[in-house]
């Protein structure tokens, strides 16, 4: 099963679009990796479940988090968040070990504009009170 | 004299040898000052660049990186910064999708402002090597003028350097004139970079960078990156192009979020 969720464009944004990228032509990885359009960076939304995985990948680690829900027939929703590059989270605190699978898991994120369970992660508050800030997203661009 | 005493000539010959090889030693040393970064003994008198270098800022540090984005400076031609207004809107409302940085890595004229990625440098004589995050590596020469057989243009540019005291200065043409100084603002041709390259203190590196680039630049452009030493950074690449993104499809070239649970994903918690 394949969920996406895809920006919409014109033939006349196609158009600029090609403009934009023949100036461009070298480095721009100073700007960012996307657009982050797909993300509603207006309103901040919390979750809580266990770490499933943390997937440690350019462009964008992705945090995978199972959320209780006693509705579906495992008694769990997965949930996707995405997050900064290995690179700048290395710099702020983030190892390949910095999330434990099955460790509780608090997590604030942009949601989805379009409602699927995911979003682009913010912060995450773990056991103990550790507290990890994520990097990227809506808000930071 | 010293024949009728031993002891007092052999105390004799000892002061003179040493004498001598202390001012070998004096003078080897003042040589490899004068060619410091020439050979690989002289290397240990250049100031200690080592480890890993963090740019300081967002998104490394807290910060308003949108901000920092949002600001031209004052030297870049008014059509220039409309354009890349236009451009940087376009982006942000999602409506423009840009994959300028699956080009290869390309110097656009001053080390970034953080999002490349940390820095590392490695001295050998008669060189010196910047290795970037993003997989841009830079090549100075430590001579006055550019190699002889040096390329007209090339992604890093051709960079010839000197040591003025404890600041490296490095000064870069060559470049290509595609290479991004800004997204969506190339640089022209006819550009020029000249950074000095010092520590501001024992773990800050101070980046002066002149920019040079008329297509662009109503005058030469000043700036200045601070980064952070970090001894112990694993050098992470950092690849914003490549085969499973899950924020792009190639097929459509458009922008999605794939949540396709990764394969080897484990369980869910047992009840």
């Amino acid at each position: 099963m394949r969920k996406s969720f895809r920006a919409t464009r014109s033939l006349h944004l196609a158009i600029i679009a090609l403009s934009f990228s023949a100036l461009l032509g070298g480095e721009s990885k100073v700007l960012a990796h996307h657009t982050y359009a797909m993300f509603d960076g207006e309103h901040t939304k919390v979750i809580s479940g266990t770490v499933a995985k943390l997937e440690w990948k350019n462009p964008h680690v992705f945090v995978w988090v199972y959320v209780p829900n006693q509705n579906t027939p495992g008694g769990y929703d997965l949930w996707a968040f995405e997050n900064g590059s290995p690179s700048v989270l290395g710099a702020i605190g983030w190892s390949l070990k910095a999330l434990k699978m099955g460790e509780p898991i608090t997590v604030e994120y942009w949601p989805l504009k379009n409602g699927d369970k995911g979003g682009h992660f913010e912060k995450a508050t773990l056991s103990g009170g550790r507290s990890l800030r994520g990097a990227g997203g809506p808000g930071r661009f | 004299m010293l024949r009728n005493h031993p002891m007092v000539a052999a105390c004799a010959a000892i002061v003179v040898a040493a004498g001598l090889a202390a001012g070998d030693a004096l003078a080897a040393g003042t040589n490899a000052i004068r060619s410091r970064g020439m050979t690989y003994d002289s290397l240990k008198y250049l100031p200690d660049f080592g480890g890993s270098w963090v740019p300081a800022g967002p998104p490394f540090e807290p910060g308003d990186l949108a901000a920092l984005r949002a600001t031209l400076p004052p030297e870049v031609r008014p059509e220039i910064a409309a354009r890349y207004q236009e451009g940087r809107k376009q982006i942000l409302s999602g409506a423009l999708v840009e994959r300028g940085y699956c080009e290869p890595p390309t110097f656009g004229g001053r080390l970034r402002d953080g999002a490349a990625g940390s820095l590392e440098f490695l001295f050998t004589p008669g060189r010196i090597t910047i290795a970037v995050e993003s997989g841009l590596v830079r090549r100075i020469y430590l001579r006055d003028t550019p190699p002889e057989n040096a390329l007209p243009e090339s992604r890093g540019g051709t960079s010839i350097g000197r040591w003025e005291g404890r600041t490296l200065v490095v000064e870069t043409s060559g470049l290509s004139p595609a290479a991004a100084f800004l997204p969506g603002i190339a640089l022209g041709h006819g550009a020029h970079v000249v950074e000095r390259i010092s520590l501001q203190d024992a773990n800050t590196l101070r980046v002066e960078t002149i920019t040079t680039a008329p297509e662009i630049l109503l005058a030469p452009l000043k700036s200045v990156g601070i980064y952070r030493r970090k001894r112990d950074r694993m050098f992470t690449d950092f690849d914003t192009c490549v085969q499973d993104d899950r924020s792009y499809d190639a097929k459509s070239r458009s922008e999605q979020f794939d949540a396709t649970p990764p394969s080897d994903l484990p369980p869910p918690p047992a009840h």
